[in-house]
């Protein structure tokens, strides 16, 4: 398991003031997070731009050293054995950087086989099977430079797999990729998780990637932990409730209060958010009407709401149901509109 | 570390072969033969073969010809290992490598030694045509003492090598290759002694010319070379601890900045 314990990262900056002048300036792009990533979980890191995420994955995998605080990976502690980590953890970032492009596939995976201190007939087995699993098996030997944006991406992988990392941390894998690799990108990270018991941290703007993948999400907002929980459990508690719509025949106005004491009733306070027109103005009654409820569920709410409709003469001519997603929470919870 | 080093000299040979067509190397092979007919044309056209007597009171050798040639094949040769060696690391900071290298727990040193095998490949196959062009030229060497040739010859290499890791690492702190190398090149061309011997220099530059191990290695080597100077254990033994504290200060430096590297805002 790794954890992280209070962990903080303070960058010195120095900003010129004239030709003989600087000014030192502290900008504080972690501050106290603790974490943890078990064996076999994937976990999620969000927050919006200069929330700290590429920092923290850079301070997990050694580039960059805590200010204060700890970092242990298997018990082992990060500040007295850098070396030791280096072999349990490895990095995965997207975009076309981290690899040789004058060196084939194949060569990058030898190279970098080597760098880990594997034997040769080690390297040559792991490479052929890492070229295999990430379907670059015919363009092993081919130059990085002639590769596609997708296939750099899928010999990234295979290079962070190399040295057999027991915690992979992946800095926006999917970047500028298209949908069809990047949904084979995901299978693969859910079975390296799944099937190899690896522990993943995973940093992405595609929020529906991080709500279909992790197990668990950290939000981060400049630099502090501002949520741990499922992506489910973020949602429900930033995001609320689901907003139902109920589209209805013979609406009128004497009926809005009516249905905010229903609702009242039925353990909805002030859950009516409006009963608008659907058409152009007119208030005739068949005119269609929608009706629009936050409710934790919009199956329940209509079949409660069935009977009363029935006595007060509504038909009702459409249903729909809108669900909050990862992404509505993770701005709600930068915009500080909900704690 | 011999595996890194192993490693990365397959790995830069490798990239080489498809980066670097061979007319890149028949480039170098013509600056030095340029160097040497320049050697030639001023010795002989425009000085007339008339040198001043105090040269072979400092040199021990009155051939000034084989003087400045070999003088100016080192710089070249100087030059091209330590840019290269030096250049290893802020080349996979451009290139967007560094971070997966720096991931790895891979050895430094290895590191640096792979890349400098690799380019003494390159520069010492680039010398030896260079130098043929030497001997048709009016090269000269009657007494050379072979076994210091080789100890010269290594350690100049390691001069070079020490050399580099410390220029290295500047040039990673600074994010420049190109204003720190060439202040470093102009001032060894001056102060080393590659082109006339050092004692025309004033006192001062003299003495500055002394932090450089080069300057030690190149006088050693040129003087098995030229004269047939026997290079004993007291002669190197200076410039293998000038070395060493160059190489120290330029790991710890260099460790000291990647630690840095990823920290600017």
């Amino acid at each position: 398991m790794i954890k992280l314990n209070e962990v903080s990262k303070i960058y010195e900056t120095k900003h010129r003031q004239g030709w003989f002048h600087s000014e030192k300036r502290s900008v504080s792009a972690v501050k106290s997070l603790s974490m943890t990533i078990a064996s076999g979980e994937i976990v999620g890191l969000l927050g919006l731009n200069g929330a700290g995420k590429t920092t923290t994955i850079r301070m997990l995998s050694t580039l960059l050293e805590p200010t204060s605080g700890s970092i242990e990976v298997d018990g082992v502690s990060m500040a007295t054995n850098r070396q030791v980590i280096q072999q349990k953890v490895n990095m995965i970032a997207g975009g076309e950087r981290m690899l040789y492009w004058r060196l084939t596939g194949r060569e990058n995976l030898q190279y970098f086989g080597k760098l880990y201190g594997l034997k040769r007939s080690q390297i040559e087995r792991e490479a052929e099977a890492l070229l295999r699993e990430v379907g670059l098996t015919d363009a092993a030997d081919q130059p990085v430079e002639q590769y596609s944006k997708g296939m750099k991406q899928r010999l990234q992988i295979a290079r962070g797999l190399i040295n057999d990392p027991m915690y992979l941390f992946l800095d926006e894998p999917t970047l500028g990729l298209d949908a069809p690799i990047a949904r084979q990108l995901r299978s693969t990270v859910r079975k390296l998780a799944l099937e190899k018991g690896k522990g993943i941290l995973l940093t992405s703007h595609y929020l529906q990637e991080v709500e279909e993948l992790c197990d668990r999400v950290y939000v981060l907002n400049q630099g502090e932990l501002l949520l741990c929980d499922t992506p489910e459990r973020i949602v429900q508690q930033v995001a609320g409730t689901q907003t139902a719509h109920l589209d209805v025949t013979g609406w009128s106005e004497q009926l809005r209060p009516l249905l905010a004491e229903q609702l009242a009733a039925r353990e909805y306070p002030a859950a009516l958010v409006s009963a608008d027109s659907v058409g152009i103005n007119t208030l005739r009654s068949d005119e269609p009407y929608r009706i629009s409820v936050q409710t934790p569920s919009a199956d329940r709410l209509i079949t409660e709401l069935l009977p009363w409709t029935t006595l007060h003469g509504l038909h009702i001519t459409g249903f729909a149901s809108e669900k909050p997603n990862l992404e509505d929470a993770i701005i709600l919870l930068s915009e500080g509109k909900k704690s | 570390m011999w595996q890194t080093a192993i490693a990365t000299l397959v790995r830069n040979q490798r990239a080489n072969r498809r980066a670097y067509p061979w007319t890149f190397t028949l480039g170098h092979i013509i600056d030095g033969a340029y160097l040497v007919l320049i050697s030639f044309f001023s010795y002989v056209y425009l000085i007339q073969g008339d040198v001043d007597s105090q040269f072979a009171v400092y040199t021990g050798s009155n051939d000034y010809l084989t003087y400045v040639i070999i003088g100016g094949l080192l710089n070249i040769f100087s030059i091209s290992m330590m840019m290269n060696i030096s250049r290893a690391l802020i080349t996979e900071w451009r290139e967007g490598t560094l971070e997966a290298l720096l991931l790895s727990p891979s050895n430094r040193s290895g590191y640096f030694v792979g890349n400098a095998i690799q380019q003494l490949y390159r520069s010492g196959l680039e010398l030896l045509v260079v130098l043929s062009f030497g001997l048709l030229a009016g090269l000269r060497l009657p007494f050379p003492h072979l076994w210091s040739v080789i100890v010269g010859g290594l350690i100049y290499l390691l001069s070079c090598y020490a050399m580099a890791l410390v220029l290295g690492s500047i040039m990673l702190f600074t994010r420049d290759t190109y204003i720190v190398q060439n202040t470093l090149f102009a001032v060894t061309a001056l102060l080393c002694g590659f082109q006339f011997p050092r004692q025309y220099l004033p006192e001062m530059l003299q003495h500055a010319g002394e932090i450089f191990p080069l300057t030690h290695s190149l006088q050693l080597l040129r003087g098995a070379l030229l004269t047939g100077d026997v290079i004993r254990l007291m002669d190197i033994l200076p410039i293998v601890l000038l070395s060493t504290v160059y190489i120290a200060v330029g790991l710890w430096s260099n460790r000291l900045v990647e630690r840095r590297l990823f920290e600017r805002f």
